[in-house]
C-alpha cells in the first residue's frame, strides 16, 4: 500500500479581516475535497493542525460540512504541525482505519512577534529572552564567522525568495525587494533584517490522502506521500525556550535526522530532488537548513544560490513558493501550505513558478523545541 | 528551594543560595555523575544519557562571550524592566569554564560586544505579575582592571 495524496486545498496566506478562522478553513477543505472529487461524508477522519485558534477548532471548523461523528482531532507541534496531521492522515490509512483522510492546517496569528506566553516561562519572559528570531541570531552570528558569510549573502536569500513570491497568488508579499532594500531595512534582532524576517499572518492548506496497492494504476492528479518523518530535538537542545546550551556535546540537528529518516523511508537520497520547500523564517535559516538536509556540505549552503543552483531554472530551485519570507507562516498551515505547493509543482500545475518536469519533491518545517518535519512526495 | 533572606528569585531552579552566606548568589549547575554533562539550572535528570545519578553545584561566575544579539524592539509579553527609554537590549551566550553556555542578557556599554570578551555575573531586579524578583545577568569585564 502507498499513500497518495488525492486532493489539495489552499486559502491565500495573508491578512484577512473580516473572516475568522472558520471561514479561511473551510475554504481549503471545500477545495481539497473538491479536488479529491469525493464528498465530506467519505472521509473517515481528520486532523487540524493549529496553535494559535481555540480549542477544538478543527471539529468546529468541520462541523460545517456534516456531523458525521468521526475522529476530529487538533494536532499541535510548533512549526511542524502541519507535518504532524499529515503524519496521522497518512498512518490512518495505511493502517486500514481510513479510506480518505483528511490533514487540514489553519492559522490566524496577530502581527508582532509570537506571543511568548505559549512558548517562554513567565521568568523568560520577565529578563527579555522571549523574542524568538533571537535564536537564529545568535546561531547566525558564529555561522557567518566560521563560514565567511556576508550580511549581503543573507539578504540575497531575501532578495531571491521575495522574487519567486511575485509568481505566487497564494503569497503574502508578491513584490520583488533589492538587496539594499533588504539591508536597509529595520535591524530586528543583529544580524537579521526586518526583510529576512516572515510575518506572522493567516491562512489554511488541506489535503485528501488515500492509500493506493502497490502497482495500481494512478490518476495524474495522485501524488505519492514517499515518506514523511517527524522528529524533536536531540540533546542538545538548541531552540526555543533552551537557556542552557552545551558546550561540550554536538549532536546532529533535528533536521539532519528527520531528512535522513525521511530519505531512507522513500529509498531516496538528496541528488533524487527535483525541488525544496524549507522553513526560511528568516533567510539565514535557508543557508543552515539547506546544509542540515544534505544539499550542501556544511558552510556550502550559500554556494546553491551564488552558483545558481537553488534558484528558478537552477538543478535544486529552494522556495519556489517564494517561501514563508513571501508567503508568511501561518504556523498551523504552513507545512501543508508546503505540501500544496509541491502537489501543484509535481502535478506540473504550478503556472509560472513551475519546476519543469519536476518528479520527486521535499517539504521542511522546524520549529520551537526542535519540532520537525521532513517530507518527500514523489509524482 | 526558598531563599534564606526571603529574597525572591525569578526562578528559584536557576539559583543557588549558600545557607552559610545568604548574599552569596549563584548560578546553580547540575552536573550527570555519569557521562559528565552540565547543565545550567535544575534537573530530574541527564538530557544526554538520562541517567538520574546528579550533583548540584554552584557555576563559575565568570565567563567569556560565545555568541550575541542585540534585539532593537522591546522583548514581548510582560517585560519586567521599563521600556520607556528603551534603545537596545543585548543577549548572549556566556561560556562558563564549566562547559556549558547560558543565555543571559548583558549589560554592554555599546550594541557592538565582541565574541570572546571576559563577563562577569551579576544580579538586577526584573518585575514579575508576582512583584519585583532577583534575575541573573552577565557585566561586561572592565578590562583594565
Amino acid at each position: 500500500m502507498r499513500p497518495v495524496i488525492a486532493g489539495i486545498g489552499i486559502h491565500p496566506f495573508g491578512r484577512f479581516p473580516g473572516l475568522s478562522y472558520l471561514d479561511i478553513g473551510r475554504f481549503a477543505v471545500a477545495e481539497a475535497l473538491a479536488d479529491a472529487d469525493i464528498s465530506w461524508r467519505e472521509i473517515d477522519v481528520a486532523y487540524c493542525a493549529a496553535m494559535f485558534i481555540p480549542q477544538t477548532s478543527g471539529a468546529r471548523i468541520l462541523s460545517a460540512f456534516g456531523l458525521t461523528g468521526i475522529q476530529i482531532a487538533n494536532v499541535e507541534a510548533a512549526c511542524a504541525s502541519g507535518a504532524v496531521a499529515l503524519l496521522q492522515a497518512v498512518e490512518a490509512v495505511l493502517s486500514g482505519r481510513a479510506r480518505y483522510a483528511l490533514a487540514l492546517g489553519v492559522e490566524q496569528r496577530p502581527r508582532g512577534f509570537i506571543d511568548p506566553s505559549g512558548i517562554f516561562e513567565p521568568w523568560q519572559i520577565a529578563m527579555g529572552m522571549s523574542q524568538t528570531p533571537m535564536y537564529w541570531a545568535l546561531w547566525a552570528r558564529r555561522y557567518m564567522g566560521a563560514h565567511g558569510v556576508t550580511a549581503e549573502d543573507i539578504a540575497d536569500v531575501s532578495v531571491k525568495n521575495h522574487r519567486n513570491g511575485v509568481l505566487n497568488p497564494y503569497a503574502m508579499y508578491r513584490q520583488e525587494v533589492t538587496r539594499a532594500q533588504v539591508l536597509a531595512s529595520k535591524m530586528v534582532c543583529d544580524p537579521i533584517h526586518l526583510l529576512e524576517l516572515c510575518a506572522p499572518n493567516e491562512g489554511s492548506a488541506a489535503v485528501v490522502v488515500t492509500a493506493q496497492q502497490d502497482g495500481a494504476r494512478r490518476s495524474s492528479k495522485m501524488v505519492e506521500v514517499a515518506a514523511v518523518s517527524v522528529r524533536t530535538s536531540m540533546y542538545p537542545q538548541r531552540r526555543a525556550p533552551a537557556y542552557s546550551f552545551s558546550a561540550s556535546r554536538e549532536e546532529a540537528p533535528e533536521t539532519t535526522v528527520a531528512a535522513e529518516d525521511a530519505f531512507a523511508r522513500a529509498g531516496l537520497g538528496p541528488g533524487d530532488l527535483d525541488l525544496v520547500e524549507l522553513q526560511d523564517a528568516d533567510a539565514f535559516q535557508e543557508l543552515l537548513y539547506s546544509e542540515q538536509l544534505g544539499l550542501a556540505p556544511e558552510g556550502d549552503g550559500i554556494k546553491l544560490l551564488r552558483d545558481g543552483i537553488s534558484v528558478p531554472g537552477g538543478s535544486l530551485p529552494i522556495n519556489m513558493s517564494g517561501g514563508l519570507l513571501s508567503k508568511g507562516e501561518p504556523i498551523g498551515a504552513s507545512a501543508l501550505g508546503q505540501i500544496v505547493e509541491l502537489v501543484m509543482q509535481l502535478r506540473g500545475d504550478a503556472g509560472q513558478r513551475m519546476v519543469p518536469n519536476a518528479r520527486v519533491g521535499l517539504a521542511h518545517v522546524v520549529g520551537a523545541a526542535g519540532n520537525c518535519g521532513v517530507t518527500i512526495l514523489k509524482k | 528551594m526558598t531563599a534564606p533572606n526571603q529574597r525572591r528569585l525569578v526562578n528559584p531552579d536557576l539559583f543557588l543560595v549558600p545557607e552559610d552566606n545568604p548574599s552569596g548568589l549563584r548560578l546553580r549547575g547540575t552536573e550527570c555523575l555519569d557521562c559528565g554533562e552540565m547543565f545550567f539550572g535544575a534537573r530530574i535528570g541527564c538530557e544526554y544519557c538520562q541517567s538520574t545519578r546528579l550533583s548540584v553545584r554552584p557555576l563559575a561566575d565568570r565567563g567569556v562571550l560565545h555568541s550575541f544579539t542585540i534585539l532593537r524592539n522591546p522583548p514581548p509579553g510582560a517585560y519586567g524592566r521599563t521600556i520607556d527609554d528603551f534603545t537596545f537590549l543585548a543577549i548572549g551566550l556566556i561560556e562558563l569554564p564549566d562547559r556549558v553556555r547560558v543565555l543571559t542578557p548583558l549589560t554592554v556599554p555599546d550594541d557592538s560586544p565582541k565574541i570572546g570578551a571576559p563577563f562577569r555575573l551579576d544580579f538586577d531586579e526584573v518585575s514579575t505579575p508576582d512583584g519585583p524578583a532577583t534575575a541573573y545577568r552577565f557585566v561586561l569585564e572592565d578590562q583594565d582592571t
